[in-house]
């Protein structure tokens, strides 16, 4: 199994023109690896993991460019690629018991014991079936959704910033779900996050998006242990640290990503990047070993 | 000497006890940070706090007297939800100051931007043409505006990006600094309050369970340690052990 995207790009088109959200975006990913998108809120993420779908909304006016491909034909929404959005509350309908849509994109058998089936899966009570959205705990409704994700028996699992909504010890048990899964199933997992801690704990490769670019591309533990872009650098640096005297001051990337709308014609990192040569702020950097960057 | 005592407080939400029997004590100057699981209190405590709800029992007194109004305020956890959509940045901020007599608003509320490290031509802009970040940034200046000795940071980073939190972390950290704020910040990512408070304390079903200095509190083996600190330390030891250092920007 081998999940390929290349060349994506997603245009979208806003009140002010269009803007290239993701930009010439490859990667690839096998079966029972993970591959963790990661950059800060804006870099286009989540466009491109959800526009390739059609799963934007139709008022985005996304047009895709390049593919992305599963052993070489499109991938089907359910049966070959399942998703499990940001945020379960608002995901799930209120007025729906979770048993009934967590079966909703079964292939096979009763619905009723298929949902008790995914629910075992992963780690939730049988009488989680009967419940409302409301009556869950935000860890139960994750887990639920992630059953859902997986009721058309998908080779491919796209978790979309699955823990950013929770608190600390319940984003633990999250993660100890998707874990055990890939391992049970073989999961490929497509993990798009902004948490580094996240990544740390279940990526096997990294990509780094910023402005709608992959600035930096490798083996997780190779990346967190010697990131080579300045952004990576900056994105792990601003990280708490744990060998400073309480008090201490953080160390933070100065400024913000730049608008898409007004892209630098360059470097899009260059106007922050401590780093940049006068080329920089000229000349586009390609992604070459691994990274984007003229330094 | 102590800025803020909270003392035996309790809430209770019909017969639900979400804060039983508080007490805690926040020094001059000083940023306490309170850490815990999602529904363990840490929530309704900052709201008896700043008495957005009625005590069951026990008292919250600054420098030994009653609460005086404005004194004690509190950022709010999610900026895209604590702003109104209606109001400009300068609107925002004047509010506080027309309700507490100032004359010279937009004098005031440039040097309230200033604090919090915004140009004051934000003053002029609407909310959603704000990051995350920035519209942080102006919940901070809004809790400034009755110029405070206590500020009650309920999650106030937990919704922005690593890079964006630094920033932030920084704003308060300088604010205390700069004003001799106190602040108890409220949070469940350990690692981040280890780095920015002196002392933690814990919080359980309700209740204080564990408190100290951040260091002993983050570092204690497990055994003699609460199971909701070691939880907590399991997801901030998530966190890459190797990293380069930079200097602070």
């Amino acid at each position: 199994m081998r999940l390929e995207a290349r060349g994506l790009t997603v245009r979208l088109h806003h009140a002010s023109g269009v803007v290239n959200a993701v930009d010439d975006v490859s990667w690839t990913l096998e079966a029972g690896r993970t591959l963790a998108v990661v950059g800060e809120s804006g870099a286009g993420k989540t466009v491109m993991a959800l526009a390739p779908l059609r799963l934007l909304p139709p008022g985005a006016g996304a047009d895709v460019e390049g593919s992305l491909l599963l052993d070489g034909r499109p991938p089907a929404l359910g049966r070959d690629v399942g998703i499990v959005f940001q945020d379960p509350p608002s995901a799930l309908n209120p007025l729906r018991r979770i048993g009934s849509q967590v079966a909703d994109g079964a292939r096979r058998g009763s619905r009723r014991r298929r949902a008790a089936e995914l629910l075992e899966l992963v780690g939730l009570p049988a009488w989680c079936a009967g419940a409302y959205p409301h009556e869950l705990s935000g860890g139960m409704l994750q887990r639920a959704m992630i059953a859902g994700a997986l009721a058309g028996e998908p080779r491919v699992l796209i978790a979309d910033e699955p823990t950013t909504a929770l608190d600390a010890t319940v984003q633990e048990q999250v993660l100890d779900v998707l874990e055990e899964l890939q391992a049970r199933l073989g999961l490929a997992l497509l993990l798009i996050t902004h948490d580094i801690g996240v990544v740390a704990r279940l990526a096997d490769d990294v990509a780094v998006m910023y402005a709608g670019r992959i600035v930096e591309q490798g083996p997780a533990g190779a990346l967190l242990r010697s990131p080579s872009h300045p952004y990576t650098l900056g994105l792990l640096a601003s990280l708490p640290a744990d060998d400073v005297p309480p008090g201490t001051r953080f160390v933070g990337l100065p400024g913000a990503p730049p608008e898409l709308t007004a892209r630098p014609p360059g470097c899009a990192f260059a106007p922050r990047c401590e780093f940049a040569l006068a080329r920089c702020a000229s000349e586009r950097p390609v992604l070459k070993g691994g990274v984007a960057c003229h330094l | 000497m102590p800025s803020l005592s909270v003392e035996g407080v309790e809430v209770r939400y019909g017969a639900r006890v979400a804060v039983a029997g508080v007490w805690l004590e926040l020094g001059a100057g000083e940023m306490l940070g309170l850490v815990g699981e999602s529904g363990c209190g840490k929530t309704s405590l900052a709201r008896a706090i700043v008495g957005l709800e009625p005590l069951r029992a026990g008292r919250v007194l600054l420098d030994g007297a009653p609460l005086p109004r404005g004194r004690v305020q509190l950022v709010f956890q999610d900026p895209e939800s604590a702003l109104s959509p209606r109001l400009t940045v300068g609107q925002t901020l004047a509010e506080p100051l027309r309700l507490a007599g100032v004359r010279d608003r937009r004098e005031r509320v440039a040097e309230l931007l200033e604090l919090v490290g915004l140009p004051a031509a934000f003053a002029e802009r609407p909310p959603r043409a704000l990051s995350g970040g920035q519209r942080q940034r102006v919940g901070i200046a809004r809790a400034l505006a009755s110029e405070p000795s206590v500020l009650v940071c309920d999650e106030p980073v937990s919704a922005l990006d690593a890079s964006v939190r630094a920033q932030v972390m920084n704003v308060l950290l300088d604010l205390r600094d700069r004003l001799g704020l106190s602040c108890l910040f409220i949070s469940h990512d350990l690692a981040l309050v280890r780095q920015a408070c002196e002392r933690i304390a814990v919080m359980h079903q309700g209740r204080i369970v564990e408190q100290g200095p951040s260091d002993v509190v983050v570092n204690a083996r497990s055994r003699g340690s609460h199971r909701s600190v070691t939880s907590l330390r399991s997801a901030a030891s998530r966190v890459p052990a190797v990293k380069r250092r930079r200097e602070p920007t």
